[in-house]
């Protein structure tokens, strides 16, 4: 099962030509619609990453002021190529009305795809000075007192794919369910380059701040809630700017969040896979998401059972890499169909089969490996530990845990657990979670 | 009457046999291209009046006439006018011919028996051959799921033996233009062997890899392949100059040492890894187990050597940027 999840800036190389007009983005805007754009227009802006040396475009977001100080909330990925190259990108925007100006990045919160930019009062030319970006009063939060319900109306702004500020209804449809953030659930189109611009109530108030779609749906869509904002701006308020690239502060952010993933997932009891003979490590489904398979029941060959399970957050680091989420496969297999020397070849194969992907040797270490036979509540395994160090990111590593049972002439079962930005310490404690997960069942 | 036959001149062919005699029953012998010499040469690169052979007292004398090319004789140049004693046996070139003189009375070298060192037994090669089906069949059968279709077999029964015989068949060729032998059985019974060789070590490794615990095994294999495809090429080789055997195991010993360095290098430098498996990927039936167990923490915490080693690779300077990655 695909999961596409598009973040929604637009990258400039990922450009696609014009669609034409969904349904829901033809529908004539609302009176609210029209009132809440008046109101907000002056405070939106796109945020945009311009090349260096050359002007042109990398990205474009989209921005929104916010707060007694004028300061510009927007999505961590709508800057990350500031935040992780000062020295090649720079950060602008453009207001509805036309006017620029140049941005700085203050602060940001990896986890939650978020950051607070300032603008640089406008050189020169007379109209100097102005020390806000935009005239007007700054959006405010609705405060987390008031509740959304299930059903409200959200008016998403932005500029989707930089092709004009647009105003977008869809509805509040609670948080979205196996997220291991709260993250609002927006029924409503989100495009790339809507990204980091806001979602109003009724009233105007901020809800939630644009972050993310699904590709593979129509209208699903998702909100960074306005909490997690608001905290960011209290603490990015007096910060400096940022003008080094930002590795460390983003490493101490995702070793929290790994912290915090390790410790919630090690305090869970693994599931059983519904197998008569192993205890097979399937995790609980609180913030992962778990896809079945199995061979049709008239199979000839091998027949094996499978499942999948992935956790939806994600940490959107660059364009090239996320981490920060976990997963766990297994697949079980019966071969009494086949005898036991058709059942080890297959067996063999799959186990050779396992991928560790290319990845981009300026992020990562080559893998290593460490395996044994391991014998876990009866069940004699073999076991491969690979570890991938990250070399930006300092102290944080990669995991894979493979496990293929090795007790049965003409059964089997193989499992993997994938553990991505993980401190050392916290990679030995899944992989030894993993691990103790298998078992033979008690034959009655 | 005919007179006594005092020797012959002999013109070689490329390979070294004789392509023409030319009786000797008077010195001197005239050798060029004018009509009027004794020995008429059919080449472009021979003077009117190359060289002359004539007797003295001392013995055969070999003089060069006046020519642009000059003689060869034994690596050396003879020029226009030079003389140089010679004996029976003796080979020397004009232009692009080779000559040898043979004189009545030298003695002769013993003569050669008839065998060839080690002739090829036609049961140990059926024996083989049969093997190697055998081999196929069980492999396919392995592969195959059962019902399949039976014709899969015909396919892999039909297609070893011939990729095989193509094999032997284009060694055989090139046997055939250098030693004049289509030895087509010496070939096969190489490859056979050398491919039964590798099927045994490609089934028996990584089982063994896989009942001892040796993670080493697979990557030693790599190496081991390499080593049995230098192995092959030199057999067929030899087969085909037999005369240089010992260049041609000089020269195997280089390229396997060369391309093993090259092969490992360009891994390293590609993925920054020595070897190509990243671990035993092998199972075997669980019964062949004779490694140990440990407990999972047991097992994790010996896992933690891996931590030193990853960090220092992780502070040394970035991966240089001409390797082959994209961005995207």
């Amino acid at each position: 099962m695909a999961l596409s999840l598009a973040w929604a800036s637009a990258m400039a190389c990922a450009q696609q030509p014009p669609a034409p007009p969904a349904v829901s983005a033809s529908a004539p805007a609302s009176p609210s619609a029209q009132r809440l754009y008046e109101r907000a227009r002056s405070q939106l802006l796109q945020v945009r990453t311009l090349l260096k040396g050359q002007d042109s475009q990398a990205s474009v977001g989209s921005g929104f002021v916010v707060g007694e100080d004028g300061l510009i909330v927007t999505n961590y990925h709508v800057v990350s190529q500031v935040a992780l190259q000062p020295e090649r990108y720079r950060l602008t925007y453009t207001r509805v009305d036309g006017r620029e100006g140049a941005l700085q990045l203050l602060g940001f919160d990896a986890v939650h795809d978020l950051a607070v930019v300032k603008a640089l009062p406008v050189s020169g030319r007379g109209k100097a000075g102005a020390a806000t970006v935009a005239p007007g009063t700054p959006l405010e939060f609705r405060p987390a007192s008031v509740p959304l319900s299930q059903g409200e109306r959200i008016y998403s702004l932005g500029n989707p794919l930089d092709v004009g500020f647009a105003v977008l209804e869809g509805t509040y449809n609670g948080l979205v369910e196996r997220s291991f953030y709260p993250s609002i659930f927006f029924a409503g189109s989100l495009n790339s380059g809507m990204s980091g611009g806001p979602a109003l109530d009724e009233q105007g108030r901020v809800v939630g701040i644009n972050v993310a779609t699904r590709r593979d749906g129509q209208q699903v869509s998702f909100l960074v809630p306005a909490a997690f904002a608001q905290a960011l701006l209290d603490r990015s308020r007096r910060a400096a700017p940022i003008t080094a690239p930002v590795y460390p502060e983003l490493t101490t952010q995702l070793l929290a969040h790994q912290e915090l993933v390790t410790q919630r997932f090690v305090a869970q009891p693994w599931r059983g896979a519904g197998h008569a003979r192993y205890l097979i490590p399937v995790p609980q489904e609180d913030f992962m998401r778990c896809w079945g398979r199995s061979t049709p029941a008239d199979t000839k060959g091998l027949e094996f059972e499978r499942s999948d399970c992935e956790m939806d957050t994600q940490v959107f680091v660059s364009g090239a890499l996320l981490t920060g989420s976990l997963g766990v496969r297994h697949e079980a297999y019966d071969g009494r169909k086949l005898g036991w020397l058709r059942f080890t070849q297959r067996h063999s194969a799959s186990f050779r089969n396992e991928s560790f992907g290319r990845r981009n040797p300026k992020e990562f270490t080559a893998p290593q490996c460490s395996e044994r036979f391991v014998e876990q509540g009866g069940l004699p395994l073999r076991a491969v530990l690979c570890l991938t160090a990250y070399r930006r990111l300092t102290g944080l590593y990669d995991l894979s845990v493979l496990a293929a049972t090795v007790d049965q002439g003409s059964i089997g079962a193989q499992g993997r657990l994938d553990a991505r930005g993980v401190s050392f310490d916290n990679a030995m404690r899944l992989a030894t979670h993993y691990l103790q997960g298998y078992g033979l069942k008690e034959q009655p | 009457m005919t007179s006594a036959r005092l020797g012959l001149v002999e013109l070689l062919d490329r390979d070294g046999g004789v392509a023409h005699r030319v009786p000797i029953t008077q010195w001197p012998v005239t050798i060029g291209r004018a009509i009027d010499c004794d020995v008429l040469l059919d080449d472009p690169h021979a003077a009117a009046h190359h060289a002359t052979l004539r007797a003295t007292e001392a013995g055969i004398e070999l003089v060069a006439g006046d020519s642009a090319n000059g003689l060869r004789l034994q690596g050396r140049s003879l020029a226009g006018g030079a003389t140089t004693r010679i004996g029976g046996g003796a080979e020397w070139q004009i232009g692009r011919t080779r000559l040898r003189l043979r004189l009545a009375g030298e003695t002769l070298a013993a003569e050669l028996p008839l065998s060839s060192p080690s002739p090829v037994s036609g049961r140990w090669l059926a024996a083989g051959l049969t093997l190697l089906l055998v081999w196929v069949l069980c492999d396919h059968w392995l592969e195959s799921d059962p019902g399949d279709p039976v014709s899969g077999y015909l396919s892999v029964l039909l297609s070893v033996p011939l990729a095989l015989g193509i094999w032997c068949f284009l060694w055989a060729l090139g046997s055939k233009l250098f030693t004049r032998h289509f030895d087509f059985l010496a070939h096969l019974r190489w490859a056979l062997g050398l491919l039964l060789a590798g099927l045994v070590l490609d089934a028996v490794l990584p089982l063994l890899a896989f009942a001892l615990s040796w993670e080493w095994l697979p990557r030693a294999g790599e190496l081991l392949a390499l080593a049995l495809g230098c192995v092959l090429l030199y057999g067929h080789l030899a087969l085909i100059v037999p005369g240089r055997r010992r260049l041609l195991m000089v020269g195997f010993t280089t390229l396997l040492v060369v391309g093993a360095g090259l092969k490992l290098a360009l891994h390293h430098q590609r993925t920054d890894r020595w070897f190509t498996p990243l671990y035993l990927s092998s199972l075997g039936p669980p019964a062949t187990r004779l490694a140990p167990t440990v407990t999972p923490q047991q097992f994790v915490d010996e896992a933690r050597k891996l931590r030193d080693p990853l960090e220092k690779r992780a502070r040394e300077a970035e991966a240089p940027g001409w390797l082959p990655w994209d961005e995207e």
